[in-house]
């Protein structure tokens, strides 16, 4: 706006040279006085004015002639206000239609915008959810022994915060109950190794390839020796699964699923120590947990357990978690307890009545030597 | 000032012959050669912001080049990709340029950054586009010939062809045909110019010969 009522702008017209010219255009009384910059006047009546909005801004108002002979043009914002009031409202009708079809054709372009970004974060998911299709099924295909190659290395790189426990009554223990559960894992030929870490943490992870790290705080913390193979069946699902190393494809993205199409480990492997280092590998998402909460509940009742048990120990964390030492190590990287305690109930409800035949353990035996690996003093018989 | 485009279209140029007391302003690294007598100096175009909104949203350099003499002299300009340039005289009027079209101008010119749409940018076309306006001569240049259309009306341009448009004309993005069509024909989006003004094309665009190269490699 140059000042009071003039305004900088434009116009086309076959009597300037190249038939355009910048313009400073003046609102009088009955009409819009255009001067070029070669001092040529114009001027447009405003009975005579029609005006649209367009241009490259969308903001840009024309003032055309009759016959389009003239053309004046305007990107100030206070322009086409400025003509509503001019020539006493002559244009007023014009500029209002005007201003509301602006209004619509910014709605609109919102609209548009909204629409067109949904569908591109819609487009998004889809080829992210498809790579991950992909890379899944990429790993079915895997042969099980880079599931031990993975596992093994993690193993070597992980720090077990503790020292493994040769506790004859601990080992026999833990043999017993992981004997009623192998042979009803999901995957074969899958060799499962259980590591018993004397440490407080409330907590098991089990490593690609079946590699499991038992806590003896989990042993303490356990009611029964059921509850322990619910863990021990969860555990062993993310390995038949295959979770970890789906954890690690994801890690590397689409080069993963390129690679493993390809057939070409050696990235898996690389990210697999690199997780394992920073704890990362044996963390699942929801998704996963439940797949493996579901697969224990088959291994349990296949094996002629209470799957219940597993939602009891849950119950236990839940309720004792704040007394229990170390319990914040499970319900850290096991999160939303109580949903998954409601599915397995309803699961096993599904199930029907199972032929239960409990362990005959002494659990009370096992609990003492679980606070004291290798100095627990048991009566003699 | 004098001007001359030479060695038009494939691999022109522009010399440019300033009088004392004269000055002419260039994207930085244009200048092919220049007379002894010719001072250059390095500047951000407007300041620290207008330099940077020209370098991350106009495609251009952050520093422009300004050349002046006491006495007289010429430089000689070039664009970094083969291609035809062309000039227009600015009176009081604006041009939008495609990023990476500015070559020089006259110290008259101001050099902005309009606003172009996120339709612009869906369209391969980017978010914004360099604003030339005032008074003076500008040269721009394009890879290929350089198209001007005087448009009262509509045009279709393929993305990728668009070099240089007046303000008074409106962009739209849509589908060269159906979705069918738009993804088998090759052509995918296009560009709806509409209103009446100048629009400068060129006749190949650039990401037309890196997909065609990249094919054989």
């Amino acid at each position: 706006m140059m000042s009071g009522s003039s305004f900088q702008g434009g116009l086309f017209s076959d009597e300037v040279p190249g038939k355009r010219a910048g313009a400073t255009m003046r609102l009088g009384v009955n009409g819009i006085d255009a001067e070029t910059q070669d001092g040529q006047s114009f001027s447009l009546p405003y009975a005579q004015c029609r005006l649209e909005m367009g241009g490259a801004s969308g903001r840009m108002v024309f003032c055309h002639s009759p016959h389009r002979t003239l053309t004046l043009f305007c990107e100030d914002p206070a322009f086409l206000p400025a003509l509503g009031e001019a020539g006493r409202g002559q244009l007023a009708e014009q500029v209002s239609q005007l201003t509301q079809e602006v209004r619509r054709a910014r709605k609109q372009s919102m609209l548009r915008g909204v629409l067109g970004l949904l569908v591109v974060v819609l487009i998004g998911y889809g080829v992210y959810r498809g790579f991950a299709g992909v890379t899944a099924n990429s790993i079915e295909a895997l042969p099980i022994a880079i599931d031990e190659k993975v596992g093994k290395l993690a193993m070597e790189s992980m720090d077990l915060e503790g020292p493994k426990v040769t506790d004859p009554v601990l080992v026999q223990a833990v043999d017993e109950i992981m004997s009623r559960l192998k042979p009803h894992a999901g995957t074969a030929g899958m060799n499962f190794e259980v590591t018993i870490v004397d440490a407080p943490l409330v907590n098991a992870y089990c490593l690609p390839g079946g590699q499991i790290v038992l806590f003896t705080g989990l042993l303490k913390a356990a009611k029964s020796p059921e509850q322990v193979a619910g863990v021990l069946g969860h555990e062993m699902a993310h390995a038949t699964l295959r979770h970890g190393l789906k954890r690690i494809a994801n890690s590397l993205g689409v080069i993963a699923a390129v690679n493993l199409l390809l057939g070409d480990t050696s990235g898996l492997v690389a990210v697999a120590v690199e997780l394992a280092q920073h704890g990362l590998l044996t963390r699942h998402d929801r998704e996963q947990e439940t797949a493996s909460d579901v697969e224990a509940v088959r291994m349990m009742a296949a094996a002629g357990l209470a799957p219940t048990a597993l939602a009891d120990f849950f119950v236990i964390m839940e309720k004792d978690g704040g007394d229990v030492p170390g319990a914040i190590a499970w319900l850290s990287s096991h999160p939303q307890l109580v949903e998954r305690q409601k599915e397995i109930r309803q699961r096993s409800e599904k199930l029907g009545a199972i032929e239960q035949r409990p362990f005959k353990l002494d659990w009370e035996q096992v609990s003492r030597h679980a606070k004291e690996p290798g100095k627990a003093k048991d009566a003699k018989p | 000032m004098d001007a001359e485009i030479r060695n038009r279209p494939s691999f022109a140029n522009v010399r440019v012959h300033l009088r004392a007391g004269e000055g002419l302003i260039a994207e930085a690294g244009a200048m092919a050669s220049m007379s002894p007598t010719l001072q250059m100096r390095a500047r951000m175009a407007g300041g620290f912001l207008s330099a940077f909104a020209r370098r991350a949203f106009g495609g251009e350099s952050f520093f422009i080049n300004e050349f002046a003499t006491d006495t007289e002299g010429e430089v000689v300009l070039t664009q970094s990709y083969p291609g035809d340039i062309t000039s227009v005289t600015l009176q009081g009027t604006s041009l939008m340029l495609q990023p990476g079209a500015f070559l020089a101008c006259a110290p008259g010119v101001k050099l902005g950054v309009g606003w172009a749409g996120l339709a612009s940018f869906v369209g391969s076309e980017g978010l914004c586009r360099l604003k030339a306006s005032g008074t003076g001569q500008l040269w721009f240049g394009a890879y290929g010939g350089i198209i001007e259309r005087e448009l009262d009306g509509e045009l279709i341009v393929d993305s990728g062809h668009l070099v240089a448009y007046e303000p008074t004309l409106s962009l739209s993005i849509g589908l060269a045909g159906g979705i069918f069509s738009s993804i088998f024909s090759g052509e995918g989006l296009i560009t709806r110019v509409r209103g009446r003004g100048k629009i400068y094309l060129q006749s190949r665009a650039l990401e037309g010969l890196a997909g065609w190269v990249n094919s054989h490699l």
